[in-house]
């Protein structure tokens, strides 16, 4: 069969696939078999679907997703998502949509010790949207405020990204998580400027909130200790290569249980809950794992890889054109696909391209993570506007999403800003090659 | 049923505990004592491995899948329960064919004499654990689809929606 027909033919079925709401892991799986039997005989394909599956599961560099995931398990039930939020209520709570801002400085907080956007999303539409709404705030705004907000957990390291990225690309995880501190910052400073802008010209959707005294704020950032501890723990040691990033997934996950313990927040019952939690959704990422995997050994012998790297970096528009086509592409399939999968499968097509063009790969690391925070929040299909509707069912989806447009326009000037300056990506993992990065690993003497 | 997946989640939950506590208890000690646990590497690769594929099982049961509901979100009653049952099918077929290939590659590793680096522990053992997760996922998709059929599934159809 012709293998270009037999690729269309595995596409179209995958995504029909999903249509019919068979899981996305599945999805990909299906094809991805059937297609490689096509094309090498049915003997081969089983043998990979006996194969494959019990490899990727046991492959200790994807430890790095269970454990992160439970890192930010241990973190959100021992309390650590309120403490954030209740300390930026405190310093900008009397602002006009200081709760807004408080919200998102807690969802960058969170995304320091959380590896999810999905993750930092509900657990702030548990913590935040109640009091914002309490407070009067539009109920649309607040939780498109949390929406975009959520996408910080992917940008600000540790990422579940950023690690699939890494592992696929052979790509240093460390160097992309320091890649995504600033343009996670960026993304901080830039939602607050669209919610100052907004408070200007709709006050009446964000109402100021009480004062608090000097004391009450320096109160409400004591109980932070923990959330910086870990962050520093986590981070420090990979930037120190005290440990390597795999290790710094249990690190962290040990860290956060110790942290929990200590403060006496982490109790038997919600210790097993936030490991049944990352349990669930560790299977759930792996699924699609393993479905990305079986679809890319069929895409790999279609040769369809070869065939688009062949045919856009042929194409007459220039590096940035090709990146501006692809990042097209991804605006498209994030309407319509998960974002893991969407990164598994076009990842080891585009990559190749990039490279062949000349980008960094660190830096298009980065870019790919904005591309589909944008795909997270945009409609008809963005995963934490859709999760924020599942816990505030009262907010209609069209609410969340005009709520959420001013923040989509922030990031589509964000990712502009990011394409053009790519120093604000790589600054910092170059930063870890300086003389100074050296002197800090010898004094502690590693 | 639900107890029992419960008590099977937890003790996967336990085992994704248990790779965290050995990275943990190895890096410490490299560092503190040079020295190292062993076989901390292979046991938690396939305390993975296990973990993993029960959580899959359970995941089915729970039908907590991240898959997309745009079509879905869109249909009546009578259709989204026909893309239910369909969809419920494709995974039993997959999951069931999965199964059957993973007992060949996994009874090769219980005769042959692969075994962990350190310690020498045979690793067939840890594979049988794993497949078993995978054939314990076949099965509960299997009654997820006869509850479906018989529209008396206790679990919510909603799944971990992406649309």
């Amino acid at each position: 069969m012709d293998k270009d027909l037999v690729a269309v033919i595995g596409f179209t079925a995958m995504f029909v696939l999903m249509a019919l709401r068979v899981p996305i892991g599945i999805a990909m799986a299906i094809p991805g078999v059937i297609g490689y039997g096509l094309l090498s005989g049915f003997g081969p394909a089983l043998n990979l679907l006996g194969q494959v599956p019990m490899s990727v599961v046991t492959d200790y560099n994807f430890s790095v997703i269970p454990m992160f995931v439970l890192m930010g398990a241990l973190a959100s039930t021992s309390g650590m998502s309120k403490e954030l939020f209740g300390a930026g209520n405190a310093w900008f709570g009397h602002l006009r949509g200081g709760l807004s801002m408080a919200a998102i400085a807690a969802c960058g907080g969170f995304a320091a010790i959380n590896g999810s956007s999905v993750a930092t999303a509900a657990t702030m539409s548990k913590v935040a949207l109640p009091e914002m709404r309490k407070a009067g705030y539009d109920g649309g705004h607040a939780a498109g405020v949390i929406a975009a907000g959520g996408t910080l957990g992917i940008m600000i390291p540790p990422s579940v990204i950023f690690v699939l990225y890494g592992i696929m690309t052979e790509t240093d995880i460390s160097r992309l998580f320091f890649a995504g501190v600033l343009p996670g910052l960026l993304g901080m400073a830039m939602y607050a400027v669209v919610i100052y802008f907004l408070g200007r010209k709709y006050p009446e959707m964000m109402p100021r909130g009480q004062v608090h005294s000097s004391g009450e704020r320096w109160a409400s950032l004591r109980g932070l200790w923990a959330v910086f501890l870990l962050f520093i723990f986590v981070l420090g040691g990979m930037y120190t290569g005290v440990f390597t990033t795999t290790e710094a997934a249990g690190m962290g996950a040990v860290g956060a249980l110790i942290i929990g313990i200590a403060r006496r927040q982490l109790t038997g019952p919600l210790i097993m809950q936030a490991l049944v939690d990352s349990l669930r959704v560790t299977a759930s990422i792996m699924l699609i794992v393993i479905g990305a995997f079986l679809f890319g050994y069929f895409l790999t012998i279609t040769q369809f890889t070869q065939k688009a790297v062949a045919f856009l970096t042929t194409l007459p528009i220039g590096a940035y054109g090709v990146l501006a086509l692809i990042l097209f592409g991804y605006f498209i399939l994030g309407a319509i696909m998960d974002e893991l999968a969407m990164i598994l499968l076009t990842v080891p097509i585009v990559f190749p391209v990039m490279m062949k063009l000349g980008f960094d790969p660190v830096w298009f690391g980065v870019i790919i993570v904005m591309a589909v925070t944008l795909g997270m929040i945009c409609p008809p299909v963005g995963i934490n506007v859709f999760v924020i509707n599942s816990i505030a069912r009262d907010i209609s989806l069209q609410r969340i999403y005009r709520g959420v447009m001013p923040f989509i326009a922030s990031d589509l000037v964000r990712l502009v800003v990011l394409c053009a300056f790519p120093a604000i990506s790589l600054v910092l993992p170059n930063a870890m090659d300086t003389p100074f990065a050296q002197i800090i690993k010898s004094i502690l003497g590693f | 049923m639900d107890r029992l997946i419960a008590s099977v989640e937890r003790i996967a939950g336990a085992a994704l505990l248990a790779i965290a506590l050995l990275t943990f208890a190895s890096v410490t000690l490299r560092y503190l004592f040079s020295a190292q646990i062993p076989d901390w590497f292979d046991l938690s690769k396939l305390l993975q491995g296990i973990a993993i594929f029960w959580g899959i099982a359970c995941v089915c049961y729970r039908n907590e899948h991240i898959l997309v509901d745009l079509v879905w979100e869109k249909s009546n009653e009578a259709n989204r329960r026909r893309i239910d049952l369909i969809a419920t099918t494709v995974v039993f077929i997959f999951l069931t064919v999965m199964a059957y290939m993973l007992a060949a590659k996994t009874f090769q590793v219980l005769q042959s004499t692969q075994a962990t680096s350190d310690l020498r522990l045979p690793v067939g053992p840890f594979h049988l654990m794993a497949w078993l997760g995978t054939v314990a996922a076949a099965v509960l998709s299997l009654l997820r689809l006869i509850h479906l059929w018989r529209d008396t599934h206790p679990q919510s159809t909603s799944g971990q929606s992406n649309g």
